[in-house]
């Protein structure tokens, strides 16, 4: 059995030598070839990653397959003891993994260290438990699923028919920016704990903490060749690994445009895939709602974590009757307590948006609301010191950070349904509110999109919310709340937010395959 | 046509044991009425402990020699519950007719009692052949291989009460069957009828092996002595809390212990918020209370009403009950039939008097014999009663509501509710959000009616908490309750 470890992780960025972990080694790119990555509050340069290519993919998913007998092979409650292990590591150095992303991603440390990380442990916490448990039923699932246990069925005679879900193989996981070390333990916690072995393939743009997770693998004992991590851009590293003919299936979490991508090449080459993709997250605001709760988890729902989440809530329709007093308390409360600036200040509401060019496609959506006539402002508390200018566009320059890629929390009134700002998904701090009438109409509003994967309803009145969270086409429907989470109900979307669920019993059952003897 | 009575297609005189029509072994007879007038339709055998140990000896060697679970599949057992469904349908004109002679029920009320009767049958055979365990694979935990295979827990002894002869007997009955139990029996002894003539069917259908399905007809006797075999591995049981636990009581004092799901009554609360369509709300709570003459263990016997809304309700709620229509049983006019016999109607209207006199609770309406003949009562209803009265605490089993004194806050409601000896049922009329979710949240009840009363759905549990009893009738869990699970562990490195 093994002894958990400490693991001994870099001191400051300066430290970070990204390199890939293969084999359980690490190792330079076979191209010698490496990309830029910047901390997004200062703009300056950070630890750059691997330009990994076809021959490191190579790498990496032989010695996957290598450790594949002897994984799925091992015991599940051994492998279980190793995910306890990581876990116990991540949250022993969650301050340490909170700093590092928060300058890796701009979010603040805060968020980081409260939400991220433990989040991570958690993970592997859960799938440990499923795996030594066998078997759980959630409160409002009525599915069992199993992992290595199986359903036993006696047919007529003496005959036994046992169904049983075993370890796949090899999985291609993809992951994005957003929540970095979050997007990747979600996945390679049920991944292995089942029994498959992976090639993990972080997005270019934040790769920081999947490097330093490779160091906590390491000392919890994770054999080698079981989880491989691969740095590089999706052209280079990311197409191979989906290609590859050893890879059995596919997760990937990141935008629709990728994702079809994916789709399209691990479809034809008949791997399972998951695709986490965007959103344009409706909610519907009622007058006969709790207004206050309503305005403070709107708020919430629109900037956390720079607004850049897959479920942000950047679509609000208000019902008329409310719709100035919503909109009166909403800046309210953003210009009074959502203070941009400095990530690693406790105060800080939310950080830099990740990247340089993602600011400025954030912004080109803010300029086209202006273009169109639109109503935009900038709810910006004018007491911050901090904030010495924000441009037409809503960039904002705050002080001592001037290169970061800030941006002001913006409201944009008055803006059509049919806009590309109010269809397409800006992915920052941007949200737009618009009044709706009738119950009818609101949920045609709501349900005009191309995407479908959160979407929240407010209103008192019981038969009312169950009656219009069921007519709303979205993969999570929240009543009176957003984002309320339980790790065991399915998460995943419609139309082109994606095509699978995942989380709790789901995720064993995309990491599995099902034979019947 | 002539009335069912005449032309009934088995021997009322004679009781269905081991495949056969058979006479009783004692020489006791029960004088069967109709409580609509008082008149006897039958004369049945009162079986003593003879005829039990019959019975039994009969489910005892049908289930552990004979073919119902050692040779046929649960797909042969969901068949003969479905052909037995068809069969129930098919008859159940006379079935209605019987029952509602037999039970002073109004007709409407039978004809739904039966598409439940029927519905259960088949929802239950579509259990029969899912009986699944689990498979723990030898990779968990080293060289152990193990399975559970869920096996049925054996003879089942029945004991009905007489408010819903026939569809208590489809929730009792075809759940024990589906899982391949057997069973023994015994309806109430005022209303044996209807059980009977499901024997005939279930024997006419010529799929159950003999000794799968025995009838006993009797009262406290042979119902004793049911609960005293040995050879009974569970008892089901329907009736007042006090012979509830006289019941558990006994199955611990046999030789064998043995489970048992006991159903004992209840004192539901209903809720009237502000908010309430006050004219719908007052419709609901009469049939709440009033449906089957109160004679329903879930009835709505205790209402809380809002102060704000306690002046303008009370009088839609004294027309709503005044509009109830008593009449002829088998009329389709008919909301509400007799209690069922002479000891219950004496109950009910000594309640009466004790509402009127200890607790000095205000009369809304009723309070009175009806109809001049039979058991029939007025449906009644007082009002200001405080909530710790008699007749706001006490079963009374009958037509009569008590309107508690007005509440101000829904959580001194369900403080008080806490205390209240029963947790069957509940219900509240109200369309906020967070009401409801407080109401249904807290209450320790086995069933919470929103904005209705008494729907009951074969997919989910009923049952209930404290003096209520134990054991889910109705839905998966109660399916699950005829089942044992046997581990089976190998160790494969041998």
């Amino acid at each position: 059995m093994n002894k958990c470890c400490a693991v001994t992780l870099p001191a400051k960025m300066q430290d970070v030598n990204i390199q890939n972990y293969i084999n359980g080694e690490w190792v330079a790119p076979t191209s010698g070839a490496y990309l830029k990555n910047y901390n997004p509050a200062t703009g300056m340069e950070i630890a750059p990653i691997p330009d990994s290519k076809s021959a490191d993919i190579d790498n990496a998913v032989r010695a996957a397959k290598s450790a594949f007998p002897m994984w799925s092979n091992m015991p599940g409650v051994e492998r279980a003891t190793i995910l306890n292990c990581i876990a116990d590591l991540i949250d022993q150095n969650c301050a340490a993994l909170a700093t590092f992303e928060s300058q890796d991603q701009g979010k603040t440390v805060a968020s980081a260290a409260a939400i991220d990380i433990p989040k991570c442990a958690e993970y592997f916490r859960q799938f440990a438990k499923y795996v030594t448990e066998g078997i759980r039923e959630t409160e409002s699932s009525m599915k069992l699923v199993c992992t290595t246990s199986s359903i036993n069925k006696m047919v007529p005679s003496s005959q036994r028919a046992t169904t049983q879900h075993v370890a796949s193989g090899v999985a291609a996981l993809i992951t994005p920016w957003n929540f970095p070390l979050l997007m990747v333990c979600e996945k390679l916690a049920p991944c292995i704990a089942v029994g498959n072995t992976c090639v993990v393939k972080p997005t270019e743009l934040t790769s920081v903490t999947s490097y330093l997770l490779t160091h906590i693998l390491n000392a919890a004992g994770v054999p080698k060749g079981v989880v491989n991590i691969v740095f590089g851009s999706g052209v280079n590293a990311g197409e191979p690994l989906v290609k590859h003919r050893d890879v059995r299936l596919v997760s990937f979490t990141g935008g629709s445009v990728t994702g079809a991508k994916v789709g399209a090449l691990a479809g034809g080459l008949f791997k399972r895939v998951s695709l986490e993709l965007g959103g344009k997250c409706p909610s519907l605001v009622f007058s006969d709602c709790d207004l206050e709760h309503a305005i403070t988890t709107h708020v919430r729902g629109a900037y956390q974590n720079q607004g850049e989440v897959c479920l942000s809530a950047s679509r609000q329709y208000v019902q008329r009757d409310i719709y100035e007093k919503f909109l009166d308390g909403f800046r309210k409360q953003v210009c009074q307590e959502v203070c941009v600036g400095d990530p690693a200040n406790p105060k800080t509401f939310y950080g830099p948006v990740v990247t340089k060019q993602h600011m400025e496609k954030v912004t080109s959506y803010i300029r086209l609301a202006q273009e169109e006539g639109a109503k935009v402002e900038f709810l910006v508390n004018p007491n911050d010191p901090a904030v010495m200018n924000v441009s037409a566009d809503g960039r904002l320059t705050i002080e001592g950070l001037e290169g970061g890629y800030f941006i002001a929390p913006t409201l944009i009134t008055g803006i059509k349904q049919s806009s590309r700002v109010m269809q397409e998904e800006i992915f920052g701090p941007v949200v737009c509110v618009a009044p709706f009438d009738t119950e009818e109409e609101g949920v045609q509003l709501a349900n005009d999109t191309q995407y479908g994967l959160g979407a929240s309803v407010w209103t008192e009145d019981q038969k009312k919310l169950e009656r219009v969270m069921r007519q709303i086409n979205s993969g999570s429907v929240w009543g009176n709340n957003w984002l309320a989470w339980d790790d065991c109900m399915p998460f995943g979307g419609m139309g082109c937010s994606g095509t699978s669920r995942e989380h709790g019993p789901w995720s064993l059952e995309f990491y599995t395959e099902t034979k019947v003897l | 046509m002539s009335s069912i009575l005449s032309r009934l297609p088995f021997d009322e005189t004679l009781i269905y044991i081991n495949g056969e029509w058979t006479k009783s072994q004692a020489s006791q007879t029960c004088r069967v009425e109709n409580p609509d007038t008082a008149e006897t339709i039958a004369t049945v055998p009162e079986c003593n402990a003879r005829d039990l140990d019959l019975a039994v000896q009969a489910a005892y060697s049908a289930f552990h020699d004979g073919p119902w679970v050692n040779e046929y599949s649960g797909a042969q057992r969901r068949d003969a519950l479905l052909a037995l469904a068809t069969a129930i349908e098919e008859s159940r004109q006379d079935i209605e007719e019987l029952e509602s002679l037999n039970t002073g029920k109004p007709i409407n009320d039978v004809r739904v009692e039966l598409d439940d009767t029927i519905d259960l049958f088949r929802f239950f055979a579509g259990y029969a052949d899912k009986v699944e365990g689990r498979h723990i694979a030898a990779q968990t935990n080293r060289n152990l291989e193990g399975y559970t295979v869920k096996v049925p827990v054996g003879v089942v002894g029945f004991i009905n009460a007489f408010n819903y002869p026939i569809c208590l007997l489809a929730w009792k009955v075809a759940p024990a069957l589906a899982a391949g139990c057997t069973v023994v029996f015994k309806p109430g002894p005022q209303t044996p009828l209807t059980t009977q003539y499901f024997a005939h069917l279930l024997h006419k259908t010529g799929r159950f092996p003999k000794g799968v399905f025995n009838v006993v007809l009797g009262g406290v006797g042979v119902g004793q002595a049911l609960v005293d075999h040995d050879l009974v591995d569970k008892i089901g049981f329907t009736g007042s809390v006090a012979t509830g636990k006289q019941v558990i009581r006994s199955t611990a004092s046999t030789r064998n212990v043995r489970c048992t799901s006991v159903e004992l009554g209840g004192k539901s609360p209903g809720v009237v918020m502000p908010d309430a369509d006050l004219d719908k709300t007052a419709k609901l709570v009469v049939s709440g209370c009033m449906a089957n003459a109160g004679m329903n263990c879930n009835a709505l016997t205790r209402l809380w009403v809002h102060r704000s809304i306690y002046d303008e309700f009370m009088p839609r709620l004294k027309a709503a009950a005044e509009a109830l229509v008593l009449s002829t049983p088998q009329d389709t006019a008919t909301e509400m039939g007799p209690l069922i016999d002479k000891r219950q109607y004496d109950r009910v209207l000594e309640y009466i008097r004790i509402g009127r006199d200890e607790d000095q609770a205000a009369l809304l309406t009723g309070g009175q014999p009806a109809l001049g003949r039979g058991y029939w009562i007025q449906p009644t209803v007082f009002y200001n009663v405080s909530p710790t009265a008699r007749i706001a605490t006490e079963e009374i089993f009958g037509p009569v509501l008590s309107v508690l004194e007005p509440f101000d806050e829904l959580d001194e409601v369900i403080a008080i509710e806490r205390k209240n000896e029963f947790g069957l049922a509940a219900g509240i009329f109200t369309r906020r959000h967070q009401d409801i979710a407080k109401f249904t949240r807290k209450l320790r009840s086995g069933t919470i009616w929103v904005n209705n009363y008494n729907a009951l759905y074969s997919y989910l549990p009923f049952g209930g908490f404290r003096n209520s009893g134990f054991g889910r009738e109705l839905g998966y869990e109660s399916f699950d309750g005829y089942l044992v699970p046997k581990s089976i562990i190998d160790d494969i490195s041998y």
